[in-house]
């Protein structure tokens, strides 16, 4: 050991490398509209070292606020990952059983599936105000916070029927975690990856068995279960590479938690994902750009559009890689947001108490988003979509889709048979 | 000085500001002696100060010097009830590394037993169980009632008792001369070590409790107490390393004793002997950083990784009776001479020795014998009274969503509820690493002997976290100028002493992140607000 | 991903030298692993304030002849500061950051302790003096928000009173803060700058301000306004009748939260690619050149280019670090100029020179860098990351950071 004497400093999380210099409070989107919330400074680093003295300086109220949006942990020059420690804390320390209302933003798999089954009636019934009163109350999400529709038939039984049966005759192929969000509330987005993959020249097949990442679980404190599904997502992806596969998503959330958290946060094996897990746009770019893969598009195909950076795509730290992708699109007038969170946070903003603080976050999004008067947001965040559809005019896209628009299918095929 | 403390004359007079002196104030106040407590600087600057505040089992001790061992636990014990607000109770383990002689652990324990020192023998994983980051190579564990101890909290809290029992306490007054006529010391010359102005204090007795300085007062009594300083170093860690005491099993020795104390880790010490003309002036060298580095890695390798705050040092105010260099061979047994039998002075009496675990002790057998010359025949109640802050357990619920309240219970005790917290502006927080705020400055302005950022570091932690006060100096700063009415320049001139004070004890250890967080300070400080050396 | 040039580090020197590439038509990206120490700024560039001997400095230009040749300046030559100076201040005007002062007379900026600071370029809506010794103004003053800690009003109006100026302080309460005092933790500049950002916030303040200044020729308050939106300053200062500037606080920066914003909006514009929280891990390096260069967040994909440019800034930056026995620059292991012996970094008194002020990466009259005693011939570096200058003596960080990102751009483009 004395080899090593002083040659690294080595915390958990980097949590003695924090200078105190108090830059991540600049970004904190939380700390900026209530002074509720300690800020990520005084909630991360500086309260932890109570919290190792004594567990009763675990505050879980003023923990709670935190987002996880992470951009405390971007703007930190000296990596200390903040909203690590912040996640991390509540992992071990919180006292507090999750509740109904936890349970019901949480498993969004469980309450997806049994949602889909019945998506006419559950949409109608979420959207109607004694129900949302219902929620307001008993359950405590916000009743003036729409509710994501589900659709009526599942990506995955979509995928069994139409597209399964044609994957194999391509020669490369792919694997797609498309989340619960694809799944149970967008389909379309799966069957645009579905399209592009294709039209690319990659087959397109699912994981043996695929799990909710567990992002709404560790923040709705559901941790057991979340290691369980990870540990079944490795075990599918390490199968996936196996056989020739690497694994694309299409949600920054699932990707950053899958490739990046659950190493530190949960203690799993992730390997397999830092090397092989990719957004479907940097994958695609990256083909495009070593010029092993062409793409075509529509001549007359013309939109406004600007781009959302959702707060863990900026962490991942990828947002150039959808961006220009997009920008490849000929006709594509191309505007960038600043790069601010939208204030949802997955199921933060969903919970009554959260609702004006999520808003008021998001207030300056919207007003650029207003502004700029586009046909479609692009953002790669399906929560992000929920948020800035629910709060402004705009339609919002993920990159794929507008690319599956653009894409003259016909074209690229013939141009990548070459 | 204030003329009243002039005019009268006291029953008896101490020095030092130490806890033995603070400790003997209060006690001789408790029995109704008129007191007066004179300290040349701020109270806990000598060897109070500057250790590992370790709340001794005794088990150190115990086979080496029984006496000491047997001291050590029934003070302990007291220290937990009196003084809980200053107390973190999460006993010790006495480790054995594969090196050591397990053998001696037998022999530990039974005198350990023998000195009524509770020591269980426990298997090395169930010690890695209890205490993760101890040396995982361990072979053998004992569990013993260690804890820690807040020297500063306990210190002001003995000088807050002793005024509520009317002693007089005077800071920044040293005493320059002893007034001695006819074999009898009459009180002390004092010199206002922030006016220059000079005044004196008489009392029928004089109780010379200054630590390592005391050879020097006894010098100026004309009679000899041969001190021997013994230097000892220790460093200061990032974060709670350690959740117990970790201690090794073995012939005591160098950083040796690993010790959490609120959010910190403290690994301590070396012991040299040091010329009495450099006490004042400690450095810790990089001689004595490399052996605590390399020696505490042994107690838990996670320090070889462990980001290093500050070193300090402190002199062990031991009284010499043999030429052993190190010092340890020594008893840290109490001393307390009768100058009038011993030397024919009359009126003067000594007390030193000992350790910060046995101050109340030492401050009990020193007032025993005032009150003996006095004729005083009141019994000692040191030993059950709480000190103020520590009347009741558990102290107050913790409080979740109050900022800084728990922090402040902890330094405080009951006495938290006395903090300032009127409105928003008290309860803001000046220092973020520590949790010091506002009001809390205030209520250290106001009855705790502050005037300068030094001082109220000792008094809130203010500028002891992290950052060692990289933006919370200034903050402090301005609500000291304020709240004590100081002068901008005499403000600024304190922080500029303040933050070289802080320096002081980085430098040592400025490599990694303490260093750069020396270069942010530097660039905020003298960069972007142009602090300078004001003071010289 | 292919590129002109690949700068590490999104501070000063790197988004300046990258604008200065970008707009010459280059294709640069930024990497920059997390904010940079212009959210510290003092709302000042400084060229160079003292002299070695620590005397103040009148005109840069002239003591820059003087400085030790292994100064950065003295690296570009003299005869050569002026013209990259007036190119820094181009780019900086450009970006929609308004400065005054002049390359060849420094003038005085105000510390948040009431000090005054020789300087060389100020934003505009700076409190600045001519003279160390009086102000523009006899009757000033200094107005701080309610519960705001981080700026001592009283060290500001002492400081200004040794001009012999009559200063009086005032306590602003504004309600639209009411709120925010509740955080004990968050009082800081940047948050109550978000707030005080609407126009109906700003009247506020003017209100306040305009009820109690009625005998001062100028009213100072903290520079707090306009973190996302520049035009905020000049909004307010419409509003307020009497003249009004700002002086700097402690850290967090508002202004130079702005600076970073408007600098990276430039670099964009101009064609930049900045990915922000991407941290460069290492170098693939063959005849001596750097030939790519992995990061972070873009694990699998290196970033390719003719020119690399460190702009990583020191120690509180990580682009110099240091362990128990040595000072390193962590990307490239490149030769450093910084002593063996770690006692011979500091000096105990922190008030006298600190050797590792002045140290950093070793560099050659073109600032490449050299790696086991090497020239790598397209790796250059520029500001805070150069050995040889102690920016807390000479006052010189902010200059050597723009200087040499001029330098070098000019010698890239010059290739």
């Amino acid at each position: 050991m004395a080899e090593n004497l002083q040659l690294l400093s080595i915390s958990e999380n980097n949590l003695e490398k924090c200078l105190k210099c108090s830059i991540c409070t600049v970004y904190c989107p939380v700390a900026g509209v209530t002074p509720f919330y300690p800020g990520p400074k005084h909630a991360g680093p500086d309260g932890e070292r109570y919290r190792i003295k004594d567990a009763v300086f675990f505050d879980e109220k003023a923990l709670k606020m935190c987002l996880n949006c992470k951009r405390c942990e971007v703007a930190c020059p000296e990596g200390v990952q903040i909203a690590d420690i912040i996640q991390s804390a509540r992992i071990k320390y919180a006292k507090h059983s999750p509740g109904l209302r936890e349970f019901t933003l949480a498993n969004t798999d469980l309450v997806g599936s049994m949602a889909t089954l019945m998506a006419p009636v559950a949409n109608f019934a979420t959207g109607l105000s004694p129900v949302k009163a219902v929620l307001n109350t008993a359950v405590k999400i916000d009743k003036r916070r729409k509710f994501p529709a589900y659709a009526s038939q599942k990506f995955e039984t979509w995928y069994k029927k139409h597209a399964a049966a044609e994957q194999d005759k391509y020669a490369k192929q792919v694997s797609y975690f498309h989340g619960c969000y694809a799944n149970y509330n967008y389909p379309q987005l799966g069957k645009d990856l579905v399209k592009v993959m294709n039209a690319i020249g990659y087959g397109v097949k699912l994981l043996d068995k695929e799990k909710c990442c567990g992002v709404p679980l560790v923040s709705n404190g559901f941790i057991e279960q979340a290691k369980k599904q990870g540990e079944i997502n490795m075990a599918s992806m390490r199968e996936s590479v196996k056989q020739g596969r690497p694994i694309i998503t299409t949600s920054t959330s699932c990707t950053l938690m899958m490739r990046n958290e659950y190493d530190h946060l949960l203690h799993i094996d992730n390997k397999v994902a830092q090397d092989n897990l990719s957004l479907a746009t940097r994958f695609i770019y990256k083909l495009v750009e070593s010029g092993e893969v062409k793409l075509a598009f529509h001549d007359d195909y013309k939109k406004r559009v600007c781009y959302h950076t959702p707060c863990h795509m900026e962490r991942l730290g990828w947002t150039v890689y959808s961006t220009s992708l997009v920008k490849m699109i000929p006709g594509v007038q191309f505007i960038m947001l600043d790069s601010q969170c939208c204030g949802i946070a997955g199921t933060y903003g969903f919970k009554k108490e959260n609702y004006e603080v999520s808003q008021k976050i998001g207030e300056p999004l919207f007003r650029q988003i207003e502004e700029a008067n586009v046909d479609n947001v692009i953002t790669d965040c399906e929560t992000c979509k929920w948020q800035i559809e629910m709060s402004t005019s705009a339609k919002v896209l993920n990159p794929i889709s507008i690319l599956a628009e653009a894409l003259d299918v016909e074209k690229t095929i013939e141009l990548n048979k070459k | 000085m204030n003329a009243n403390i002039a005019k009268k004359h006291y029953d008896v007079i101490i020095i030092g500001g130490g806890a033995t002196g603070v400790g003997t104030a209060r006690d001789c106040a408790m029995r109704g002696l008129s007191t007066l407590l004179v300290e040349r600087y701020d109270f806990t600057t000598g060897a109070t100060g500057r250790n590992h505040g370790l709340l001794h089992s005794g088990a150190r001790y115990a086979v080496t010097d029984k006496e000491s061992a047997t001291e050590c636990i029934e003070e302990n014990m007291i220290l937990r009830k009196v003084a809980r607000h200053c107390v973190e109770e999460h006993d010790g383990l006495f480790i054995t590394l594969p090196e050591d002689d397990l053998a001696y652990q037998a022999k530990f324990v039974e005198s350990c037993l023998a000195a009524g020192i509770r020591a269980d023998i426990i298997d090395p994983e169930e010690a890695k169980r209890l205490e993760p980051s101890v040396n995982p190579t361990l072979i053998g564990a004992v569990r013993v009632p260690d804890g820690s101890i807040d020297p500063f909290r306990l210190t002001i809290a003995n000088v807050t008792d002793a005024k509520l029992h009317g002693a007089d306490i005077l800071t920044y007054h040293e005493v320059t001369e002893l007034i001695i006529e006819n074999g009898r010391v009459l009180g002390v010359k004092l010199r206002d070590n922030k006016t220059g102005e000079m005044s004196e204090a008489r009392a029928e007795i004089t109780v010379n409790a200054a630590g390592i300085w005391g050879t020097l007062i006894a010098k100026m009594a004309g009679v000899t107490v041969n001190m021997f300083p013994a230097k000892g170093s220790l460093l200061v860690f990032g974060h709670r390393v350690n959740n117990m005491v970790i201690n090794r099993c073995r012939k005591p020795a160098n950083a040796d004793i690993l010790v959490p104390g609120d959010v910190i880790t403290v690994i301590g010490t070396t012991s040299d002997r040091v010329p009495i003309e450099t006490v004042d002036d400690m450095r810790v060298t990089p001689e004595e950083v490399e052996v605590l580095l390399t020696e505490g890695a042994q107690l838990a390798p996670a320090l070889a990784t462990t980001r290093i705050l500050r070193a300090y040092a402190g002199v062990r105010p031991l009284v010499a009776s043999d030429n052993d260099p190190s010092g340890r061979s020594i008893s840290r047994g109490i001393v307390c001479l009768d100058h009038e039998t011993r030397d024919g002075l009359a009126g003067f009496v000594t007390i030193t020795g000992g350790k910060l675990m046995t101050y109340r002790l030492m401050a009990e057998i020193a007032t025993d014998m005032v009150c003996k010359k006095l004729n005083v025949d009141k019994k000692c109640e040191t030993a059950t009274t709480p000190l103020p802050g520590a009347e009741t357990s558990p102290i107050e619920e913790p409080k979740s969503h109050v900022y800084a309240f728990n922090a402040r219970v902890g330094r405080h005790g009951t006495y938290a509820s006395k903090v300032v917290s009127k409105d928003e502006i008290d309860n803001a927080l000046v220092c973020q690493c520590e949790e010091v705020t506002v009001g809390e400055i205030k209520y250290a302005v106001e009855n705790q002997h502050v005037s300068t950022l030094t001082q109220l570091r000792r008094r809130t932690r203010v500028g002891m976290g992290t950052c060692q006060g990289e933006l919370c100096a200034l903050r402090a700063a301005g609500v000291l100028c304020e709240t004590c009415k100081k002068s901008v320049s005499e403000s600024a001139a304190d922080l500029a002493d303040f933050m070289n004070e802080r320096w002081k004890g980085m430098y040592p250890v400025g490599w990694g992140s303490t260093l750069s967080e020396a270069q942010l300070m530097s660039n905020i400080y003298q960069g972007l607000c142009g602090l300078d050396n004001f003071s010289k | 991903m292919k590129f002109d040039s690949v700068i590490i580090g999104g501070g000063l020197s790197g988004l300046t030298c990258g604008i200065a590439l970008a707009k010459a038509g280059k294709k640069v990206a930024i990497v920059a692993a997390g904010q940079s120490t212009l959210h510290f700024s003092s709302g000042s560039f400084d060229l160079l304030g003292y002299d070695a001997a620590g005397n103040v400095v009148d005109n840069p230009l002239e003591a820059i002849g003087q400085l030790e040749t292994s100064h950065p300046y003295s690296k570009i030559g003299a005869e050569n500061i002026e013209q990259l100076a007036t190119e820094a201040e181009t780019i900086l005007n450009e970006s929609g950051l308004k400065v005054k002062g002049h390359v060849r007379k420094n003038h005085f900026r105000i510390t948040p302790m009431g000090i005054m600071k020789p300087t060389w370029l100020t934003l505009d809506d700076y409190f600045t003096s001519e003279t160390a010794q009086a102000l523009p103004y006899k009757k000033i003053i200094v107005a701080n928000i309610a519960g705001f800690m981080d700026f001592p009003v009283e060290f500001v109006a002492e400081g200004l009173r040794k001009t012999g100026a009559e200063v009086e302080t005032k306590i602003l309460s504004i309600p639209a803060l009411k709120e925010r005092r509740l955080s004990p933790s968050e009082m800081r500049s940047a948050n109550i700058s978000k707030i005080l950002s609407t126009e109906e916030t700003l009247q506020e303040i003017a209100d306040k301000i305009n009820s109690c200044s009625s005998d001062a020729e100028v009213v100072l308050m903290p520079a707090i306004i306009g973190l996302n939106n520049s035009q905020n300053v000049a909004i307010l200062r419409s509003k307020v009748q009497k003249p009004m500037y700002v002086i700097a606080t402690l850290p967090p920066s508002v202004p130079g939260v702005r600076m970073q914003k408007l600098l990276r909006g430039y670099f964009e514009k101009s064609g930049g690619l900045f990915m922000l929280g991407n941290k460069a891990t290492g170098a693939v390096i063959e005849n001596n050149k750097v030939v790519a260069l992995t990061t972070s967040a873009l694990t699998d994909d290196n970033l390719i280019a003719d020119n690399y440019i460190l702009a990583t800034g020191s120690f509180q930056s990580e682009g110099l670090k240091s362990n128990y026995v040595k000072v390193y620059e962590p990307i490239f292991d490149l030769d450093v100029d910084a002593d063996s012996q770690r006692t011979e970094w500091i000096d105990e008194n922190v008030y006298k020179a600190q050797p590792y002020m002045a140290y950093g990466v070793r560099t050659d009259s073109q600032f490449k860098t050299q790696k086991e005693e090497n020239t790598i011939d397209n790796l250059y570096a520029v500001g805070s990351v150069l050995s040889g200058h102690n920016s807390i003596r000479q006052a010189d960080g902010t200059g050597v950071s723009l200087i040499t990102a001029m330098a070098v751009a000019k010698n890239i483009l010059n290739k």
